[in-house]
């Protein structure tokens, strides 16, 4: 199907249904993962998606032009997630270590695949798996997550240190367990 | 890792379920719905305005016209019809007396 960016975002803005659904079966599956990636499990994640594409329906008068139109829909379904995610009052981020230093050595992430990272970060706790979503995959600043959720910078900094360390375990415990399989 | 290797776990080609869409389309449906009575609630309310203002003229005109007529023609001869218009009264209760100020207007005449 050949796919005209800036002609169905004209026809979307003229509220066109078959544009609407076009532009659906293009990004359904990026933003759809990104939903899950942040709410952690599939019925919020759905909502959460559900939501994000409509207000990019409904907003999308507001899309200048200016960046790309997929980075536009991105915030659009990530804020989304937040505000999804404060509302269920998931974003519990008390820990805060203001003197642990970030050093960081490469961990098992890398020996990963991707469909096993994507299940190792659905099971962080939600304060944990938001920033490092976040920070690690959607290339926040520390900054910015701060201001996004109300806390402090070294919360986020420490948190991040904390989504790690539990990744890390995570993934520990998903290789013994394919280790013994394997094995057995 | 950097972010641009994770980034790729958004390219995993995790599809949404097919029903979803049909929630999309609901929810826009029910916004042009919701949009349009909210046109039409407009409208409906400005008629009104423009309604009430008229009739207010309307009503205006009317009260003054049988008023100044009915002082001008009755100024001695009918102490009543000018007992019911003047004192301490209000606007209010000159119009309610409109009628019996215009039946003894058109009497008279």
């Amino acid at each position: 199907m050949n796919f005209d960016l800036e002609n169905i975002i004209k026809k979307c803005q003229a509220n066109d249904r078959l544009a609407q659904n076009q532009l659906y079966e293009h990004y359904k599956g990026i933003l759809y993962s990104i939903s899950l990636r942040y709410m952690g499990d599939k019925m919020s994640a759905e909502d959460a998606f559900v939501e994000a594409f409509f207000k990019i329906f409904d907003k999308i008068n507001d899309y200048q032009g200016a960046g790309s139109f997929e980075g536009w829909m991105k915030k659009i379904t990530v804020n989304e997630c937040l505000m999804s995610l404060r509302k269920k009052n998931n974003l519990r981020l008390a820990v805060e270590l203001a003197d642990w230093q970030v050093s960081e050595s490469p961990v098992a992430l890398e020996i990963l695949n991707m469909e096993d990272l994507a299940h190792a970060i659905e099971e962080l706790p939600p304060g944990y798996r938001t920033i490092f979503n976040m920070y690690e995959i959607d290339g926040f600043k520390h900054r910015e997550i701060a201001d996004e959720l109300g806390i402090s910078i070294n919360t986020s900094k420490s948190q991040l240190i904390l989504a790690k360390k539990r990744l890390r375990e995570i993934i520990k415990k998903k290789q013994t367990i394919k280790l013994f399989n394997s094995k057995s | 890792m950097s972010n641009q290797n994770y980034k790729e776990i958004d390219h995993r080609g995790i599809q949404p379920d097919a029903k979803l869409w049909l929630r999309i389309e609901d929810k826009l449906d029910g916004v042009k719905t919701e949009r349009k009575l909210v046109r039409y609630q407009r409208i409906a309310l400005a008629a009104s305005i423009l309604a009430i203002v008229f009739s207010s003229a309307y009503l205006y005109t009317f009260y003054n016209h049988y008023r100044s007529e009915a002082f001008a023609f009755n100024d001695k001869s009918h102490p009543v019809i000018i007992e019911q218009m003047s004192g301490d009264v209000s606007p209010l209760y000159d119009l309610v007396n409109l009628r019996t100020i215009k039946y003894a207007y058109e009497g008279i005449n």
